[in-house]
């Protein structure tokens, strides 16, 4: 006998979903809406601007004008000219590209590595847990600059290696909160009953622990973009990330370093884009975290 | 107690003897040859590459390598002309035995120079942590005191700004602003090397720049913390009946709020301290402090590989005891923690 386990729908004004209601939450807050929506025309800019300079006004990223050097922000360039008499405004769209792509992609990968990792982990516990935990803890004495700098002086990454190497690196955090969590959920009476019903370890931690620690995984994915865009800008600082002539907001910076008297404009620009970026991926984690968070919806 | 210390430093075996794989085994990976480094010599005979490499035990296969590392090679005889039979005596006494190795560059043993560089780190540290505490802890209080106020969201602003902003750029608009601008600080450097003998103004001045951009991050972080824990310490049922039996409400937030709002501190201590030492990096960077995130910066840029292992090595295992007596603290000062 077949048993019908199917509810009937609620009626429309009824449904009101986890994540509806977050989002509802979410546009309440002002602050949080305002971050998001910097971060989305940053993030535009940054992908429309470069192919427009490059093939719409035929200007080259590293075209030079020794007659244009250390130029103050005018009509003509916006945001001034450096040392070499390259436009910032320019220079500062291609760099925000690397910053930013570091930024999502890195997150997302290790987003997704601290949520596999971190469910297994939990799930299974005894001598699979102990060695994970091994690993993490070990990755995690060792402060994270300190990786990320012997990584490039080895293999001197391109972009795309940073990446890997970034979220390599970045995933620990969010593998402990996510093990935490799954270790809380592990006993839930209806895990026991899926299980009992047949259910696999797999169909378990895919179909009814990860849903529950999406919300989780998603503010700390926002929050570690911003300290990713902080880490890789740090690197580049230190002059072992991206190398020149190619701009990342970060090595713009050092090479301002040297010419800061022929201009603030040099130094102030680069140094605003990251703070911006990072500030608004903070904010958007904050917020998120206030609009996700079970207890204070209910309240 | 003492079995608690005693299992706390048990556990960090493994951890460190971890930390001493993954450091060795990524500078394994390195390409470029240290003998070419040590040589500095392109047109070196291969003979004499060879001897020096069997000198060096770079011959031999990396988990040897890695064990000449970790014990050292003093109880063997280093076979030089590979003839197959022990020619010299080993030197090294590998890491267990406080032996580091010998800078490639510097060419002296690597915890000598790790040493000589540790003060200078330790007291930048130390201070922006004492001066980042007390800050963060007042302004942490005060949010949470007034928490929804004009004062609270100020204080809010003020630590997601502390947070997102880049050290380096900070740095270097402090730098522009006291030392260029306004020349009333230094640019960096830890002392005026012109001048003799110790002076503490000069001291002090050289410290103001790269302290206050270290303890804001410090600041920026324990007022968020400290925030959230008070205010979630005001929602507890003691906080009720403390209110419900008449004391005042500065009483309740000074005698129960705010002792227990700071025991969770002492356990984020630990954790903080590996950002702190990651963070010393460049922040010594920009400031031209002669601490050990220089040390290691120009070791990296000139590969001297064995000097940037032991640096690694020195700074995790450093870290790794910081977290330990973080959580010893935390256990000393919260009665509910049994051992």
């Amino acid at each position: 006998m077949a048993i019908n386990l199917q509810t009937q729908p609620l009626a429309k004004d009824e449904r009101r979903s986890f994540w509806g209601n977050a989002f509802r939450q979410l546009l309440r807050d002002k602050l949080t809406l305002l971050s998001a929506i910097i971060l989305i025309v940053l993030t535009l800019i940054c992908i429309a601007g470069p192919p427009i300079v490059e093939y719409v006004l035929n200007v080259d990223v590293d075209n030079t004008s020794v007659r244009e050097r250390y130029q103050s922000p005018s009509s003509e360039h916006p945001f001034g000219t450096d040392h070499l008499g390259r436009d910032m405004l320019i220079r500062l769209l291609f760099g925000g590209r690397i910053s930013l792509a570091v930024a999502y992609i890195a997150s997302t990968l290790s987003m997704t590595i601290g949520l596999v990792v971190g469910i297994i982990a939990g799930y299974y516990g005894g001598w699979i847990d102990d060695v994970i935990m091994w690993i993490v803890t070990t990755l995690n004495s060792i402060p994270a600059l300190f990786l990320l700098l012997i990584a490039s002086v080895i293999w001197s990454p391109s972009p795309q290696a940073l990446v890997v190497v970034l979220s390599m690196l970045s995933w620990i955090s969010t593998a402990l909160l996510i093990r935490g969590q799954t270790l809380s959920l592990k006993h839930q009476e209806y895990l026991l009953a899926s299980r009992a019903i047949g259910a696999t370890d797999f169909r378990l931690m895919v179909q009814h622990i990860m849903p529950n620690l999406l919300s989780i995984a998603l503010i700390s994915m926002t929050i570690n973009a911003g300290t990713l865009i902080l880490l890789e800008s740090g690197l580049s600082f230190l002059g072992f990330g991206v190398q020149p002539p190619t701009p990342t907001w970060g090595n713009m910076l050092t090479e301002s370093r040297t010419y800061f008297d022929r201009g603030l404009h040099l130094v102030i620009f680069p140094g605003l884009a990251i703070t911006v970026a990072v500030l608004c991926f903070f904010l958007l984690g904050d917020g998120l975290r206030d609009a996700l968070d079970p207890r204070k919806i209910n309240k | 107690m003492t079995k608690y210390i005693l299992r706390r430093l048990i556990q960090a075996i493994p951890t460190i003897f971890g930390i001493t794989l993954i450091t060795f085994f990524m500078m394994q990976a390195a390409p470029g040859d240290p003998v070419s480094m040590l040589t500095f010599n392109p047109e070196a005979s291969a003979e004499g590459t060879l001897r020096l490499r069997r000198q060096l035990g770079l011959d031999k296969p990396a988990v040897t390598q890695y064990l000449y590392w970790l014990v050292g090679n003093d109880w063997t005889e280093i076979d030089v002309d590979g003839d197959g039979t022990g020619d010299i005596q080993g030197t090294r006494r590998g890491l267990l035995r406080s032996d580091l190795g010998q800078s490639i560059i510097h060419r002296r043993p690597v915890l000598d120079l790790i040493l000589e560089r540790v003060p200078a780190t330790l007291q930048l540290m130390f201070t922006s942590l004492i001066l980042g505490y007390a800050i963060g802890i007042v302004l942490g209080l005060v949010a949470a005191a007034w928490s929804g106020s004009i004062v609270d969201q100020g204080i809010r602003l003020f630590s997601v700004l502390g947070t997102a902003l880049p050290s380096f750029w900070l740095g270097l608009l402090l730098i522009i602003l006291f030392s260029v601008q306004l020349n009333m600080l230094p640019m960096g450097g830890r002392q005026d090397i012109t001048r003799t003998g110790f002076d503490l103004w000069d001291r002090i001045a050289h410290m103001i720049l790269p302290v206050s951009v270290t303890a804001l991050s410090i600041i920026a972080s324990i007022s968020r913390y400290v925030r959230a824990e008070a205010l979630e310490i005001m929602e507890q049922d003691y906080i009720r009946t403390a209110r419900a039996k008449g004391l005042l409400e500065r009483t309740v937030f000074r005698r129960h709020v705010m002792r227990n709002a700071l025991i969770p501190i002492a356990a984020f201590l630990g954790p903080g301290l590996g950002g702190l030492i990651g963070g010393s990096i460049i922040i010594e960077q920009v400031f031209s402090w002669p601490g050990m995130g220089r040390l290691v910066v120009t070791a990296m840029l000139q590969r001297d590989f064995p000097l940037i292992m032991g640096s690694v090595l020195f700074s995790s295992v450093l870290f790794v005891i910081g977290l330990i007596i973080s959580d010893i603290l935390y256990g000393v000062l919260d009665p509910r923690v049994r051992f």
